[in-house]
């Protein structure tokens, strides 16, 4: 699907002008350029493949908008991350409510049955959405838990407690499945 | 390596499934409708912004618009010149979006009278038709 060949800065900016003003092939070719990433990155995100072709969609389609907040001399790659991280953390929070309980780590009745992957990517997708982002956000986006909070109208200890809940189930995987 | 770091490299190195060739069409069609929705509006904005004009025209078989017609935009009174500008304006913007994604030939001809027919009003000469994009 993606073409990976590079694009500069100003080569992105262009082709994001002719984008805005209904060039297919200029959308089509930054879409391609970075369709694997933002994709990629959603469903991580979200464990979830229709949830993460709506974020990718919706990612693509603000780049094309014109007051978007993407300025001209940045890269467009982590300003299309950080929208795509904004929409997953938006849905879950239109899906999880105000419903002040902390998740049950393994009551995800969506997940992959274990023995279908590894151990680790198993139990991961037991975890419930909220789980498995809030710990993304944390670990690999690197967001502190009270960032994290505030993204999701709750505090920092909310965060840290889902966290550490997911961390000490994931541990288990980790310890019997590799190395340290 | 600690536990977060482990979890972390983990994580980073999931397998992603393919985004695949039907989301790509889908989210073409997507941007396809933005920008028929974006022409349309920017069409309707600059026929709004030339209902003063149109109302206040001379009437057909009158006179033609002569040097002393209009006042160009120099001589205009600065709010007159900076409110007719934003006529022209507002159609280049309709004419572009127009173009860029294929709208019909009527549609660009009733564009490009639009914009003639108020530059008339401004400036010494005649219109002057063009068929390029702005």
């Amino acid at each position: 699907m993606a073409n990976d060949a590079p694009l500069s800065t100003e080569d992105e900016h262009a082709l994001v002008r002719r984008a805005r003003w209904g060039d297919g092939e200029a959308f089509a070719r930054l879409y391609r350029a970075h369709v694997d990433a933002v994709h990629a990155l959603a469903w991580r995100m979200t464990g979830n493949r229709a949830a993460a072709d709506d974020i990718t969609q919706d990612t693509f389609l603000r780049m094309s908008r014109f007051l978007n907040g993407l300025r001209a001399d940045t890269p467009l790659r982590p300003w299309l991350r950080r929208v795509a991280t904004n929409l997953a953390v938006d849905r879950l929070r239109r899906e999880a409510g105000r419903n002040d309980a902390l998740p049950d780590l393994l009551e995800d009745p969506a997940g992959a049955a274990p023995e279908q992957a590894s151990e680790f990517e198993g139990l991961l997708r037991r975890l419930p959405p909220l789980a498995r982002t809030v710990l993304w956000l944390n670990l690999v986006e690197g967001w502190s838990h009270a960032e994290i909070g505030e993204r999701f109208g709750r505090t920092a200890s909310w965060s840290k407690s889902i966290a550490s809940r997911a961390v000490a189930r994931l541990r288990q995987a980790l310890d019997g499945g590799e190395a340290p | 390596m600690n536990i977060e770091e482990r979890l972390r490299r983990r994580l980073d190195a999931l397998a992603a499934p393919s985004p695949g060739a039907a989301l790509e069409a889908r989210v073409r069609a997507a941007h396809r409708r933005r920008v028929r929705r974006l022409a349309a509006g920017m069409a309707a904005l600059a026929l709004a912004a030339l209902v003063p004009w149109l109302v206040l025209r001379p009437e057909p078989g009158g006179d033609p618009p002569t040097a002393g017609a209009g006042p160009a935009l120099g001589s205009m009174d600065p709010a007159d010149a900076s409110r007719r500008q934003g006529q022209v304006q507002a159609i280049d913007l309709a004419l572009q979006a127009a173009y860029d994604h294929g709208a019909s030939d009527d549609e660009i001809d009733a564009l490009w009278r639009a914009r003639a027919e108020l530059l008339v009003v401004a400036a010494p000469s005649g219109p002057a038709r063009r068929r390029s994009p702005p």
